[in-house]
């Protein structure tokens, strides 16, 4: 009792009190899960009790790189999920840009209300948005299809949703189309951080409206825009599924497939639980990678290491 | 100090709350394997109860409204909430086989499923509710046996049922495939021998009405890909109308008839059905008829369209009854069955059922009542109230003892979108489970009249065949299709048997890794833009479903056909 009383007593094991319900948060979140990773050592099936099942230790590990089929599908999925994520890293600028046009309209309400219709499509599912896409590009029922009809400027109508060009950069535009004034609202909230002052002070010296923007709002910005790249950058293999899962079709799925999507079409879809969750490990292995890819640019660049 | 204890307090909350969640998880499935065979507080009573149904054949979801919905509820007490299954049922059963416990009713779409559900103690055997379900008893007796014999993991006890028994074999009723008869004949009714006479008079029919009254865009034919699962599932139901047989969405092989004897081959071998009926499409889609949104749309959107005038022929009922109202027949407009020159597969009577199979769960927690959901479902008047409407009111017994029409049928089929019941028409108010449980030919022993109302004698008040009805049967001297089959039995072949082999572990994983690239490539080389794309595309996917094995697939299957061929003798006597 006088020991657990000592012990209260010194700072660093009140801090550590402090922290504890973050770190079981983390472990509950972060480190449970972990445990799952023992599916992809057993023949599971959905419903058998896991150790009744077959132990087939590193067999699907092996398959993951001696199978030529499931060689070339990760590759193949690697490759979309990468550049589907670069692509996305790349046009990251965007909302950026969006919030400083925003913030040069004048007029409150005009502004206030190409906010809010920009920001609303962040708040409707991907299964609604497919519903929508369908609505807008269907070859037989579509509104741009029946406008490219009538006008004669078509004569069967283009297959927007079932084709196989294009596919990154219109799974790109989906994306920038739904998300684009929600990852707007940071910056927005930044610029109001930047000292009016410096304006005032550019005015008096003569400067133009975009002299303005580019050397006074962009360098205010740029902080906030690379704590988000950084970010993005370690979420470079988590870009989702259910967008690409609602969007998938047999056109386009050699592109549209990523890594998520290819697990739960693995596990959930082809009956083959262990092998989705070796693949799925993969990731983790791959993100470990990045991770001390970038530790060792910061190294280089700054001199100082994140781990 | 205060502060102290509470921060220590709050940190062993957090801990113990923790294993808690930890600890409590696994109980469940254990206690609820244990039936309780007498009859419990609900059983048999009235009050109304909510039961969850999971229907792989099924495509609505939501708690069951309309005249069928009221009618299971007046018999049993008993609300219907179906999940949403469509084209993601399967995966929605992965989830739920893996969470440990299933929804209280489950319709499965094959013997595979049904074996994992048993093999994993998820479902209650009818053998020991055996007082609660005495039609089930009484009426498919065979397919409880077959069911316990060979899927049962060795318990000997009925687990599930199949469905669309059939006893007796059909000699009426109409079957696919429907084309736009009133065009055909518009057209001057070439003979249809092959798939290629079919896209002939397909490409004349639509540019003589290449537009519906609403001046929406007409097409051959509309197709979706909701029910793929290891090909394209529209092929299965292409099949039989050239003489061939796929069993089920995961088999990669068509049962073909080699003089009287049953040959198992692969779906991709060059002459297959499977492969001539992608020829077809594709030629269709370079033709223009096609729908070219197939792969995009769901089974809804193409429902729609044939009963919006749209879609020209179509492979089975699909909202071709819709769009033949009664008012649209008697002016000659309307769909009606086509023969094709090809031999026709006819199945084979099926006392087992099909695979598709309803199952009671074992975690329900009413499954007295789910029982006897099932019990009603297996009754004959529950089967005729499922195909014909409520009795007493659609139809009824009549003075001799057999079921006749009512007059309310025939004014309901006048007036097809007038409310029927429960704020839906007649049409929407129908059976969302899909899962019948007898052909309509299969007969009630009491009253020796079967289960379809095309089968029972026609009353002095029924009106008179429709204009577009006398057409069809003058042009082919048979009152509908099934009777014109009967008639032309040469052109017909009947399977050896309607049972299947069940896939092991292996073969299902196998067949999903094929079907990855069958699915994808089919889809693909129906959409190819010409016949050089097509058949690059086509070596592509034989080559690479060659490479994971399909050779391996087709040589088990055969194996285990011809035991199941052994095996289903003892259960069609």
């Amino acid at each position: 009792m006088v020991g657990a009383k000592k012990l209260l007593n010194q700072q660093g094991f009140r801090l550590f009190l402090m922290v504890l319900p973050l770190l079981i948060l983390v472990f509950v979140f972060s480190y449970l899960p972990l445990y799952g990773w023992i599916y992809s050592f057993f023949d599971y099936k959905a419903g058998r009790d896991l150790f009744s099942t077959e132990f087939v230790g590193f067999r699907n590990f092996q398959m993951m790189f001696t199978d030529h089929y499931a060689v070339t599908n990760i590759l193949r999925v690697m490759k979309n999920t990468l550049g589907m994520s670069f692509l996305g890293i790349v046009t990251s600028v965007f909302p950026l840009i969006f919030a400083i046009l925003l913030s040069e309209i004048k007029i409150l309400r005009f502004r206030k209300t190409i906010q809010t219709l920009v920001t609303i499509p962040n708040f409707i599912s991907w299964v609604l948005v497919y519903s929508i896409a369908f609505a807008m590009f269907s070859t037989s029922d579509g509104l741009i299809n029946r406008i490219l009809i009538n006008s004669g400027s078509s004569e069967e109508g283009i297959n927007f949703l079932a084709s196989s060009n294009h596919v990154w950069l219109s799974m790109l535009g989906y994306g920038i189309w739904k998300g684009l004034g929600w990852s707007a609202i940071i910056y927005i909230a930044a610029l109001t951080n930047i000292d009016s002052e410096q304006y005032e002070a550019a005015k008096i010296d003569g400067a133009g409206r975009l002299q303005m923007i580019w050397h006074i709002t962009v360098p205010g910005l740029l902080p906030t825009f690379f704590v988000l790249l950084l970010l993005s950058i370690g979420n470079l293999l988590n870009n989702g599924m259910e967008q690409y899962f609602v969007f998938q079709n047999a056109m386009n799925k050699d592109d549209i497939e990523v890594l998520d999507l290819y697990v739960y079409n693995q596990g959930m879809v082809g009956y083959d639980y262990s092998f989705a969750t070796a693949v799925g490990m993969l990731k983790s292995v791959v993100s470990v990678i990045l991770l001390f890819f970038a530790n060792f640019l910061s190294k280089i660049t700054r001199g100082e290491s994140v781990i | 100090m205060r502060k102290k204890v509470l921060v220590f307090l709050l940190a062993t909350v957090m801990l113990t709350s923790l294993a808690a969640c930890n600890g409590t998880a696994p109980n469940n499935a254990e206690s609820s394997g244990s039936p309780s065979a007498s009859p419990t507080s609900s059983g048999g009573s009235k009050e109304n109860v909510e039961l969850t149904v999971l229907s792989l054949p099924g495509n609505q979801s939501g708690i069951a409204t309309g005249w069928w919905a009221e009618e299971v509820k007046k018999a049993t007490g008993i609300t219907l909430n179906f999940l949403p299954t469509g084209d993601q049922g399967e995966q929605k059963l992965q989830a739920l086989m893996a969470s440990g416990s299933l929804p209280d009713i489950v319709v499965f779409k094959d013997y595979k499923q049904v074996q994992n559900a048993v093999d994993a103690n998820m479902l209650a055997a009818y053998d020991d509710y055996k007082d609660l379900v005495p039609n089930l008893y009484a009426n498919a007796a065979t397919s409880l046996k077959y069911y316990a014999d060979n899927l049962s993991g060795g318990k000997g006890k009925a687990y599930g049922v199949g469905v669309k028994i059939k006893t007796d074999p059909e000699s009426k009723g109409d079957t696919g495939p429907y084309i736009r008869y009133d065009l055909y004949k518009k057209v001057g009714a070439p003979k249809i021998d092959t798939l290629d006479d079919l896209l002939a008079v397909l490409k004349k029919m639509q540019d003589a009405e290449p537009t519906n009254a609403d001046g929406q865009k007409v097409y051959g034919l509309s197709i979706w890909k909701d029910w793929d699962q290891s090909y394209m599932t529209m092929g299965m139901f292409a099949a039989p109308y050239m003489g061939s047989k796929i069993p089920d969405e995961r088999s990669l092989i068509e049962i073909q008839n080699d003089n009287g004897k049953s040959k198992v081959v692969s779906i991709l071998s060059d002459d297959s059905a499977y492969m001539n009926f992608l020829r077809f499409l594709n030629k269709a889609n370079q033709m223009g008829l096609l729908d070219p949104d197939s792969i995009t749309q769901r089974f809804n959107d193409a429902v729609g369209k044939t009963t919006a005038g749209r879609v020209l022929f179509a492979l089975d009922g699909w909202g071709t009854n819709d769009f033949s109202t009664i008012e649209k027949q008697n002016q000659g407009i309307g769909f009606r069955p086509i023969p094709f020159g090809y031999t026709r597969t006819r199945t084979a009577l099926q006392p087992v059922g099909i695979p598709w199979t309803v199952a009671v769960s074992s975690s329900s927690k009413n499954i007295e009542k789910a029982m006897e959901f099932v019990n009603w479902n297996y009754s004959f008047d529950g089967a005729r109230t499922t195909t014909s409407g409520p009795k007493g009111v659609t139809w009824d017994i009549d003075a001799n003892g057999k079921p006749v029409l009512t007059q309310k049928y025939y004014d309901m089929q006048q007036h097809p979108d007038e409310i029927f019941a429960d704020g839906k028409t007649y049409s929407k108010g129908a059976s969302p489970l899909n899962a019948q449980a007898f052909w309509g030919s299969s007969i009630d022993p009491v009253d020796g009249a079967a289960v379809g109302n095309e089968f029972w004698d026609k009353s002095p008040y029924a009106p008179a065949d429709t204009k577009l009805r006398l057409e069809w049967e003058a042009d082919f001297g048979a009152f509908d299709m099934n009777a014109y089959l009967t008639k032309n039995a040469d052109k017909t072949i009947t399977e050896e048997v309607a049972t299947y082999p069940t896939l092991s572990d292996d073969m299902v994983v196998l067949s999903s890794r094929i079907g990855d690239v069958i699915k994808n490539n089919s889809w693909k080389m129906v959409l190819a833009k010409d016949d050089a794309k097509f058949n690059s595309l086509k070596e592509a996917m034989v080559s690479d479903a060659n490479k994971i094995g399909i050779n391996d697939f087709v040589k088990w299957y055969t194996d285990e056909y011809n035991k199941a061929v052994e095996l289903a003798a003892e259960y069609s006597k």
